[in-house]
């Protein structure tokens, strides 16, 4: 009986591989439950949204730098500081069969500008703070208004976040057809419909999505017919159906398990440095880290490259400050933010009269790959300038805790800007800083002439000063930025953009193509 | 009889309504699901809104009357997490979850008496040895050990089978296999022992003396009687499958309940999480009621000693 069977086992596992055809099956660690560009700065949303939406300005996301090319606008131009008018193109479809029209356009920065659920709400307070208001001024021409002077004007176009999503539609989901309402965004979260190459044609939250060639895309087709993605998230699952065929290419591979992919002769790794920081960060708050110097001395003692070449293999960037490649004229190749001086660290413990006490250090087991690990390593290190550190290993969030001592995160690059990463989380009302690290006025203003100011040689004199206030102050030490791994069979050609943020699944006319 | 299966009857509704408020208050102790659900990243002002828009901002007892309202009407709520109704959740995955287990039952039920038997009729030779050991070492093995060997042999060397998923029955084939295998060595062994008990027994000499065939005395006369502490296993093992399922499932990535539950957990997704362990309850005990009934139907002693 088992003999007779196991034959036909073979051919029908054969006859499922999805080798055939233009078509890809993607193991991922993780997918997003509910879908919205407009809602979500998420690492797992970041992975679905470029393919099937499209923002009106895109760029050439080949080259970390900032290229950018026409997207839904053709053409665009800063009128003056606070205005930017930009031309739509003419006979873009949504997947649903819709025309783009200026009201779709107006409408998506509006749900988003008049905080039209908190999840909206957020995302303007992040990225789209300066933002006054939004107009049509005909058919083909919108009209974006700032409160402030606005020298990302373009970057913020481009983000996934300014995604254009078809009003209409949205608006007839559910209830009144002619009116927006709360529910109406519930059903689009769960069959979203954008303009990109991909239609999402079957989504089943947190487990499977599927995207379908979109045929009347405004512009170069998609390479391939169909993409399904799989969530899978036990990694020996997930590298075994990779091996088996089951999947043709899987996201999320640690550094030990590379040589286990790339010595089977049929599958191939590739990987890229992720623009986003591991760090931590210390709670200025907390009686036992108030000091500065308390603060810097544990900074000093921490030996990044050392991290990098024991978790990573070397792999993985350690930056100077808190600074991405991707800044382009802003970048700080050169700063001295972090540094590694254990001497100067036992000097500094002595001013601050460090007393011996343990100090805690707050991890997640998994969330960030090697994050247990690295704390592990980071307790050796100060121990070797004799502070005592107590590992509490927890998932929950501890970050808002009044009694957080260090805890671990992750600085993702929201947009390529030092407003999109450093500030989101350590701008005066960034995220890290509500909770840890409460600012001053002359901060604030700092921040205020750095974010605000159009001329890119003041901008990058600010942003060195802050960066010289957080090398004083401490509240963050970025470690490096991870070096994220696929495993591939080896007939798929797809690398991770440089382009991107973190975690951006491309699969573009040009970023892919199988054998 | 009537009385006796009605009094368990009850006494099984009284355990729901316990394990319904006690889940309640349990998920909230665990812990403020705003710590475990929400990015990390996220400001104070949009994780206060959030708050107020999943309600939990309101006082705990509102929220429990909000939940045994809901209960009532049949409404069970909305995931804070995937943010659309629980009930379309476990209606997409629960089929699978059934699926498994009916699989694994079947499996452990139809192999596990025959080997039981065969084992116990040869008890002396080698054939009986061997299906003790092999039972032995299922019954041994840890599920996720047994489960990651398989893979290891059957998909990642062989590759005889899919690793992972629920998209056809070949992909049940080695979960169901790892959800059956501590159930079918329990089986055999239980089924063995009793076989054992009930061949020296006298009325079985007897059924031999008064000329019934071999097959008759082993099938009808030995079998029944041996099949009551069975069936006493296979209530038992129902439970243990519900803790089986959540490390198959999640191995295996079926997309099933076990391993909805668990991220349910881990992310404290209360309105998922508390009708997780609502259905898990409702699971095990109508699986003890059905053994109570079938004791009842299997031993006639039950049905005197009722009434």
């Amino acid at each position: 009986m088992l003999k007779t069977l196991l034959p036909a086992l073979v051919i029908g596992t054969m006859l499922t591989s999805p080798a055939l055809a233009q078509s890809l099956t993607v193991g991922v660690q993780n997918l997003p439950a509910w879908l919205d560009p407009g809602k979500d700065f998420g690492n797992q949303g970041s992975q679905i949204y470029f393919n099937s939406f499209d923002p009106l300005i895109l760029k050439d996301y080949s080259q970390p730098g900032a290229n950018f090319v026409p997207g839904l606008a053709t053409a665009w131009e800063q009128t003056s500081p606070t205005e930017m008018v930009v031309t739509l193109r003419e006979g873009v479809k949504f997947h649903n069969g819709d025309t783009m029209t200026a009201d779709d356009v107006v409408f998506s920065f509006e749900r988003i500008l008049q905080d039209m659920t908190p999840e909206f709400a957020g995302i303007h307070r992040q990225f789209f703070d300066n933002f006054a208001s939004v107009e049509k001024v005909d058919e083909r021409t919108i009209r974006f208004t700032t409160k402030k002077p606005e020298p990302l004007f373009e970057i913020l176009l481009n983000t996934s976040e300014a995604s254009i999503v078809p009003k209409s539609h949205i608006a007839g989901l559910s209830g009144d057809p002619a009116a927006v309402e709360q529910s109406d965004f519930d059903a689009f979260m769960m069959a979203p419909v954008g303009t990109g190459p991909y239609a999402i044609s079957e989504f089943q939250p947190g487990e499977t999505l599927v995207w379908t060639r979109f045929a009347d895309h405004w512009g170069e087709p998609a390479p391939l017919e169909t993409v399904t993605l799989r969530r899978i998230p036990e990694l020996a699952t997930r590298v075994t159906a990779l091996a088996n065929g089951e999947v043709d290419l899987i996201t999320n591979v640690p550094p030990d398990q590379l040589q286990t992919i790339s010595s089977n002769p049929s599958l191939k790794v590739e990987g890229a440095v992720t623009p986003l920081f591991h760090v931590i960060f210390f709670n200025t708050e907390n009686p036992k880290l108030s000091n500065p110097k308390m603060r810097q001395a544990l900074a000093y003692a921490i030996d990044r490259n050392l991290l990098n070449e024991a978790l990573w293999g070397g792999q993985a960037k350690v930056p100077p400050a808190h600074t991405y490649e991707q800044f382009g004229e802003l970048y700080l190749p050169d700063a001295d933010t972090y540094s590694y001086d254990p001497d100067l660290a036992r000097q500094l413990l002595e001013e601050a009269g460090y007393d011996g006490s343990p100090i805690r250090f707050d991890t997640d087991p998994v969330y960030y790959t090697n994050g247990l690990l690295a704390a592990q390593a980071i307790q050796e290190m100060w121990s070797a300038v004799g502070v005592t550190t107590n590992i509490n290993v927890t998932t929950k969030w501890t970050g808002p805790d009044d009694d957080l001592e260090v805890r671990n995160w992750s600085n993702p690059m929201y947009f390529a800007d030092p407003a999109g990463s450093f500030g989101v989380m350590w701008a005066p009302k960034g995220s890290g800083s509500e909770m840890t690290w409460p600012t001053d006025e002359a901060y604030a203003q700092l921040w205020d002439t750095f974010r605000y100011s159009t001329d890119v040689a003041s901008r990058k004199q600010a942003y060195e000063q802050i960066m010289d206030v957080v090398k004083e102050q401490m509240p963050v030490l970025a470690l490096y930025q991870p070096y994220e791994s696929y495993g591939m069979r080896q007939g798929v050609t797809w690398r991770p953009q440089p382009g991107h943020i973190p975690y951006v699944l491309d699969f573009r006319a040009g970023s892919i193509s199988l054998e | 009889m009537l009385d006796q299966l009605v009094r368990r009857t009850l006494g099984a509704l009284v355990t729901l309504c316990v394990v319904i408020v006690a889940v309640f208050f349990a998920t909230r102790l665990s812990g403020n699901a705003a710590d475990y659900l929400l990015p990390p990243g996220l400001d104070a002002e949009t994780r206060r809104m959030m708050m107020v828009e999943m309600g939990l901002d309101q006082p705990v007892l509102a929220q429990f009357w909000h939940y045994l309202q809901g209960l009532i009407s049949g409404d069970i709520g909305i995931s804070l997490y995937e943010r659309r109704p629980v009930f379309d959740i476990y209606a997409e995955r629960l089929p699978n979850t059934l699926t498994l287990f009916g699989y694994a039952l079947v499996l452990a039920v139809v192999l596990g008496l025959p080997l039981g038997l065969v084992s116990a009729l040869n008890r002396a030779n080698a054939i009986g040895g061997a299906i003790m050991s092999i039972a032995f070492i299922g019954y041994a093995t840890p599920n996720f050990v047994l489960a990651i060997i398989m893979i290891l042999v059957f998909s990642f060397s062989l590759h005889w089978l899919p690793s992972s998923g629920s998209m056809t029955p070949l992909h049940f084939v080695m979960p169901a296999i790892v959800l059956a295998a501590p159930m079918l060595a329990e089986i055999v062994r239980f089924t063995r022992n009793a076989m054992l008990d009930v061949l020296g027994q006298d009325y079985l000499r007897t059924a031999r003396a008064k000329g019934l065939p071999e097959h008759v005395v082993v099938g009808k006369h030995a079998l029944r009687n041996a099949s009551i502490p069975v069936v006493t296993i296979l209530g038992l093992q129902v439970a243990g499958m519900v803790a089986r399922v959540v490390i198959v499932e999640s191995v295996f990535a079926t997309k099933g309940i076990g391993d909805l539950v668990v991220f349910a957990a881990i992310g404290r997704d209360y309105p998922v999480l508390q009708f997780g362990v609502i259905l898990i309850a409702l699971l095990v005990v109508t699986a003890s009621l059905v053994v109570d009934y079938a004791y009842a139907a299997l031993d006639p002693r039950v049905k005197v000693a009722a009434s």
